[in-house]
């Protein structure tokens, strides 16, 4: 591929540049304004962002703390009017529906829990 | 590279700095792309769409090639869109008992070119570009750049050989 035998016409070449580098009928300064009325503020939303980000991840993490409370393991209930807390190493305290607390001693702390 | 750099973080007032300093060279890139008249309408939506994008710019130094790219497909795409190269005037381009230099019109003869073509041959022969820089600036290949600008080379030879008539159009 030559390319020297596909150049342009000197007379074209320069009629050309000098069509493309006609003075534009806006100038900069009204190229500046013009852009500054037609591009959004980048910098505003992203602080405003921030905030919104930080009061979403407040709120979320109030969420996980109240939800990690809420489902917090309780007592284990073996029935329903049965419930039985672990009280110390070898004791398990037995609550019944209708009748006195009940402490059992265990062998370890969590052997027998869950048994009636 | 400051004010790109200040412009890449969300700066609107260093952004519009730096289309002010590139403006009449996309003007005049847009200009051989498009029709005149709509020439200033492209380079600003260029400008816009730089905008929205300059987030993603990696590299400082290539904001000129990088700026260029986004204005001259603007303006590929405003040109194939309406496929219509509409000269400002309706002046006879090669008005009878002129001589041939004064009848070019480079307007009448763009119009007979891809719009590819028509960018490829500005940047060659307007900006003075290399085939690598081309073609980086319109994301093709060197060997693409070497193709619209041998054909659009011929073309308008051919048409100005012949006087800017086309019988084949």
């Amino acid at each position: 591929m030559n390319d020297r035998d596909h150049d342009l016409p000197p007379e074209l070449e320069r009629r050309w540049r000098e069509w493309a580098e006609t003075e534009p009928s806006l100038d900069e300064q009204q190229l500046k304004q013009n852009l500054m009325a037609r591009i959004p503020d980048r910098t505003s939303p992203s602080r405003r962002q921030l905030v919104l980000v930080a009061a979403a991840a407040s709120i979320l993490a109030v969420l996980i703390g109240f939800e990690t409370t809420r489902q917090s393991p309780g007592p284990a209930v073996v029935e329903e009017s049965t419930v039985i807390h672990e009280t110390g190493a070898n004791v398990i305290l037995v609550l019944r529906e209708g009748s006195e607390p009940i402490y059992v001693a265990t062998e370890s702390s969590s052997t027998n829990i869950g048994v009636k | 590279m400051r004010l790109v750099r200040r412009a890449v973080e969300g700066d609107r007032e260093a952004f519009s700095d730096l289309a002010v300093a590139h403006w009449r060279r996309l003007l005049a890139l847009a200009r051989s792309i498009v029709a005149d008249l709509e020439a200033e309408d492209v380079v600003q939506d260029g400008l816009i769409k730089a905008w929205k994008k300059i987030g993603s710019l990696r590299k400082a130094e290539s904001f000129s090639a990088w700026l260029t790219r986004i204005v001259a497909n603007t303006a590929v795409a405003r040109a194939r869109r309406r496929r219509v190269f509409q000269p400002i005037n309706g002046a006879e381009v090669m008005a009878p008992g002129r001589t041939m230099d004064d009848r070019i019109d480079v307007q009448r003869l763009l119009v007979k070119l891809a719009p590819r073509q028509r960018a490829v041959l500005h940047l060659t022969a307007i900006e003075g570009l290399s085939d690598r820089e081309i073609a980086e600036v319109l994301g093709i290949t060197s060997s693409s750049v070497r193709v619209h600008r041998l054909r659009g080379r011929r073309r308008l030879s051919e048409l100005a050989g012949r006087g800017g008539t086309d019988e084949r159009s």
